[in-house]
C-alpha cells in the first residue's frame, strides 16, 4: 500500500514500484501506469513481482529506463541547481551512502540520518530564516486542514474550479510538487 | 506453508464480517509505520542489513500480547502463488510481495492485526476492523504505538515526527484506509467523476482488486495521505467526512435507481443472478461484478436467503476470495487452462446457489 509515491517521469501518482540493481547499486523505479505503458512495461502484476520473476529481456528494458531517468536527472540538477555549486553540503549520506541525486530522483530517503544530511533539500528556507518570525501585517494563513475542509465543501458543491485552485494551494503548501 | 489451505486459513475475519447496516463500508484498516535509527530503509538496504533489522524486531514483537504463537513467514520462502494468496487476503502489501531476504510477515491467530518487518519501512503494523471504524482503528494504532515505544527507540525528529523512507510521509506514521462497496455508483458510470473528485480532496482512491482490472467487484479503497502537518485525528475528520459523503451518495443512487421507471436496479440484480445461476463459463471479473450485485441485493432485501442474510454475506465473500485464490494460483495457465478454470468456477457457483435456498425479488409476490 505504498500508493502515495509519485511517478518519476510525470509526477502523477505512481502505481508501479521496482528496486533494480544497476551497476551494483539498488535503484528505485517508481512509475505511474501511463508512463509504464509508454515505456513498454504494461502489466502491473508482472512488475509487482518483477524482482522474482524477471525474464532477462524485461530486466534489460528496465535497466535502460533507469539509466535514461538518471541521466535526465543529472542534466536537470547540473543546469538548475545553483545550491550544489556554492555550498559545502554533503551530497552523500555517510551512514547509508544514499546520494542527493538519488533523493532528487526518487523523493526517498536512504536512512533516518539522511534527514539531517539532506535537510536543506527538505526545507530550503530553514537555513536563511530559521527563526519563526511572525509575519507582519498579515493574518495567519489558513491551515492545511482548513483548506482541505474548504476543498471538501467545494467538491460537495461540485464547484470544481474552486476545488482545483484549493488543491493546487494545498499541494504547494504541503511541498509535494516535485 | 502449503498453498490454498494455509492461505484460506488466513482469511481475515474483519474483512469479511459484514456489518449489520448497509454494508457499504466493508472494513477499516490502519497502517502504523516505524523505523529503527542507524539502519538503511528496506528499499535501500542489503540483505545483511534487513536481517539485522529483523533480528532486532522479531523477538520483541513476539512479546506483544497475541503474537507469541504468531506464524512468522519469510517472504523469500514463498513462491508466486503463495504471495498472491497473501495479497488477496490483504495480509501482504504489493511492495512487500516483491521483497527478498530478511522480510517477514508476522500473522497471529487472531488475524485483525499483523506486522510486516522490512516492508517499505522497518516495521509496519496493519490493523483491520470490520465496518466503518475510524476511531477504533486509530485507538488500536495508538495502543500498538505505545507498546512498540516501550521496546524500541524509533527514528524520530522534532521537526518531522517519526522518520519514514518518504519524507512527505513522516509524522505520526499513521494512515487510514477504508474499503467501500459502491455498486450503484459503479453501474451508473459515476466512478470516473468520483475518482477525480477524490484526487482533488487530497485522498487516494483506488480499486480494491489490484490485478489490473479497473473496478471489478465495485469495491474501492479510500486512503488518507499522511504528512507532518496534521495529526491522525485531524486527518481522520477529513477522511470520515469524505467517506460519509460517498456512503450518502451510494445510498441516494440506490434509491434513485430503485424508483426509476426503467427498473434499473432490479434489472441489474436480475441479470447478475441469472448469470451466476446459469452460466457455464465465468471469468473472475464476471463473477466479481455479479457477486457485488448479489451482495447488494442481499442487503436491500431483493434477495432473501433461508440461512439468513448475515451468514450468506459471509459465505459470498469467502466464495469470492476462494475464487480469487484459485485464479491467482492459475495466473500462468494457458488459454485452455483458463477455460477449464472458468468452467469449473461456473459449476461451483451454480452449486453454491443450489445448496442455499433463496428467493429472488420476494416483493413481487
Ligand atoms: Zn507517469
Ligand atoms: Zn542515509
Amino acid at each position: 500500500m505504498c500508493d502515495v509515491k509519485k511517478c518519476q517521469i510525470c509526477g502523477r501518482r505512481a502505481t508501479m514500484f521496482l528496486t533494480q540493481i544497476v551497476n551494483g547499486q539498488a535503484t528505485d523505479l517508481v512509475l505511474c501506469e501511463n508512463c509504464a505503458k509508454e515505456k513498454g512495461l504494461f502489466d502491473p502484476q508482472t512488475l509487482t513481482f518483477a524482482e522474482k520473476f524477471f525474464p532477462e529481456e524485461f530486466k534489460a528494458r528496465v535497466d535502460k529506463i533507469v539509466r535514461e531517468l538518471s541521466e535526465k536527472k543529472e542534466e536537470e540538477s547540473s543546469t538548475l541547481s545553483p545550491q550544489s555549486a556554492d555550498c559545502d553540503l554533503l551530497t552523500q549520506c555517510p551512514v547509508c551512502h544514499f546520494t542527493l541525486d538519488q533523493h532528487r530522483a526518487t523523493g526517498h530517503m536512504g536512512c533516518p540520518a539522511c534527514y539531517d544530511v539532506f535537510a536543506r533539500e527538505l526545507n530550503p528556507d530553514s537555513m536563511e530564516n530559521s527563526e519563526n518570525s511572525p509575519a507582519e501585517g498579515h493574518t495567519a494563513s489558513p491551515s492545511l486542514l482548513q483548506l482541505k475542509k474548504q476543498l471538501q465543501y467545494a467538491v460537495e458543491q461540485e464547484d470544481y474550479e474552486e476545488a482545483a485552485k484549493l488543491r493546487d494551494l494545498i499541494n504547494s503548501l504541503s511541498g509535494k510538487q516535485g | 506453508m502449503t498453498t490454498t489451505s494455509t492461505a484460506t486459513a488466513h482469511i481475515p475475519e474483519w474483512l469479511f464480517h459484514q456489518p449489520g447496516d448497509d454494508g457499504i463500508v466493508l472494513g477499516t484498516l490502519g497502517r502504523l509505520v516505524r523505523n529503527l535509527p542507524n539502519h538503511p530503509f528496506p528499499g535501500w538496504s542489503t540483505a545483511e542489513s534487513r536481517k539485522a533489522v529483523a533480528e532486532q524486531l522479531l523477538p520483541g514483537l513476539r512479546e506483544i500480547r497475541g503474537f507469541k504463537t504468531a506464524q512468522a513467514i519469510e517472504i523469500s520462502a514463498l513462491d508466486y502463488t503463495q504471495r498472491c494468496h497473501l495479497l488477496c487476503c490483504k495480509q501482504l502489501t504489493p511492495c512487500m510481495a516483491a521483497r527478498q531476504e530478511g522480510c517477514h510477515v508476522l500473522l497471529p491467530a487472531k488475524k485483525d492485526t499483523y506486522f510486516m518487518v522490512n516492508e517499505e519501512e522497518h516495521l509496519v503494523a496493519h490493523i483491520g476492523r470490520h465496518g466503518f471504524a475510524v476511531k477504533k482503528v486509530i485507538q488500536d494504532m495508538e495502543n500498538i504505538a505505545e507498546k512498540l515505544a516501550e521496546k524500541w527507540n524509533f527514528a524520530y525528529d522534532s521537526r518531522y515526527g517519526y522518520l519514514t523512507s518518504i519524507p512527505t510521509e513522516a509524522g505520526d506514521g499513521m494512515q487510514l484506509y477504508c474499503i467501500l462497496h459502491l455498486p450503484a455508483l459503479s453501474i451508473t458510470g459515476m466512478m470516473g467523476q468520483i475518482c477525480k473528485a477524490m484526487e482533488k480532496l487530497h485522498l487516494t482512491f483506488t480499486p480494491y482488486y489490484s490485478d489490473g482490472q479497473d473496478d471489478t467487484g465495485h469495491k474501492y479503497i479510500l486512503c488518507s495521505i499522511p504528512g507532518p502537518e496534521d495529526s491522525i485525528w485531524e486527518i481522520a475528520e477529513h477522511f470520515s467526512g469524505v467517506a460519509n459523503h460517498l456512503i450518502r451518495r451510494e445510498k441516494q443512487v440506490r434509491i434513485r435507481l430503485l424508483q426509476s421507471p426503467g427498473e434499473l436496479l432490479r434489472d441489474n440484480i436480475g441479470r447478475a443472478y441469472g448469470m451466476l445461476r446459469h452460466a457455464r463459463r465465468l471469468s473472475i471479473q464476471e463473477m466479481r461484478n455479479a457477486f457485488s450485485l448479489i451482495q447488494m441485493a442481499t442487503h436491500t432485501g431483493h434477495l432473501e436467503w433461508q440461512d439468513g442474510s448475515d451468514a450468506m454475506l459471509l459465505r459470498i465473500s469467502k466464495t469470492e476470495l476462494e475464487q480469487a485464490l484459485q485464479a491467482g494460483a492459475n495466473a500462468e495457465a494457458d488459454d485452455a487452462g483458463m477455460r477449464q478454470l472458468a468452467i469449473r468456477r461456473a459449476s461451483q457457483i451454480r452449486q453454491f446457489f443450489h445448496q442455499h435456498p433463496h428467493r429472488l425479488f420476494p416483493e413481487d409476490n
